[in-house]
């Protein structure tokens, strides 16, 4: 589920529209996920946004329903400057993001470690800094891998 | 049977993690027969309404779904881990409470 090849470093995005629409032309451009996709996940992330508010870091985990997903992964963008992201179940609040987590779920159940692992990474404070100070995919996957057994 | 319906935005992802910990959280105060639902916000109003929860928890924001006066708890505290034990302890005393 995670691969170098989907680890982005320094993306720019004015909005978290724009993070949401790079994330959907890669993922259909890479074969992940079907046409409807960015539509899917746009929508979900007015309905139900995926900002989790986070110290001193927080992270956003956009996913939308797995019918618009042909094979699941994560995509990982390291942002060049923080992104406003509304706050998961509080969207009246803003959180501001510095890592995505976009998570290309198929199913639930399988694919909870995952959540829970990258929550957990994100919580921790020493392997966050590292994250916001990488400069190579390398070492960006392999502090992801550290928490992700697949 | 307690039945408890886990809501999210897509039913997919968060709601299925705190639907996993609760479990394990509730099985700590002695409930133990559960069965857990997870669902998306928009098949939410549905559920309720035909097969109606003993408590509901979220990671989303339930303004658009009647809650039919069902008991609901915010979930962000279990997906974050931040103070879960104090939610698990408040919906175990709630479920005790009602049956």
């Amino acid at each position: 589920m995670i691969e170098l090849d989907n680890i982005y470093l320094d993306v720019e995005a004015a909005d978290y529209k724009e993070v949401l629409r790079k994330i959907g032309s890669i993922l259909q451009e890479k074969g992940y996920v079907k046409d409807t996709y960015t539509d899917a996940l746009m929508e979900r992330e007015e309905k139900s946004p995926t900002g989790l508010p986070i110290i001193p870091r927080s992270i956003a985990i956009p996913h939308t329903d797995p019918c618009h997903v042909i094979k699941p992964c994560v995509i990982i963008f390291q942002l060049k400057n923080t992104v406003k992201f509304k706050e998961m179940a509080n969207p009246e609040n803003y959180v501001d993001a510095a890592y995505v987590f976009g998570l290309v779920f198929t199913d639930g159940r399988k694919q909870l470690p995952l959540l829970s692992s990258v929550i957990t990474l994100a919580q921790d404070e020493d392997d966050m800094e590292k994250l916001m100070n990488a400069v190579d995919k390398e070492s960006i996957y392999a502090i992801v891998k550290k928490y992700i057994s697949e | 049977m307690y039945k408890i319906l886990s809501i999210c935005g897509s039913g997919i992802a968060t709601s299925t993690l705190v639907a996993s910990r609760l479990k394990d959280g509730l099985e700590e105060h002695g409930i133990t027969d559960i069965s857990i639902t997870e669902a998306n916000v928009s098949e939410a109003g549905g559920l309720i309404e035909n097969n109606p929860p003993d408590v509901i928890i979220h990671t989303t924001s339930l303004e658009s779904v009647d809650l039919k006066g069902v008991k609901a708890f915010g979930a962000m505290p279990i997906l974050l881990n931040l103070n879960a034990g104090a939610l698990y302890k408040e919906i175990a005393d709630y479920l005790k409470g009602i049956k």
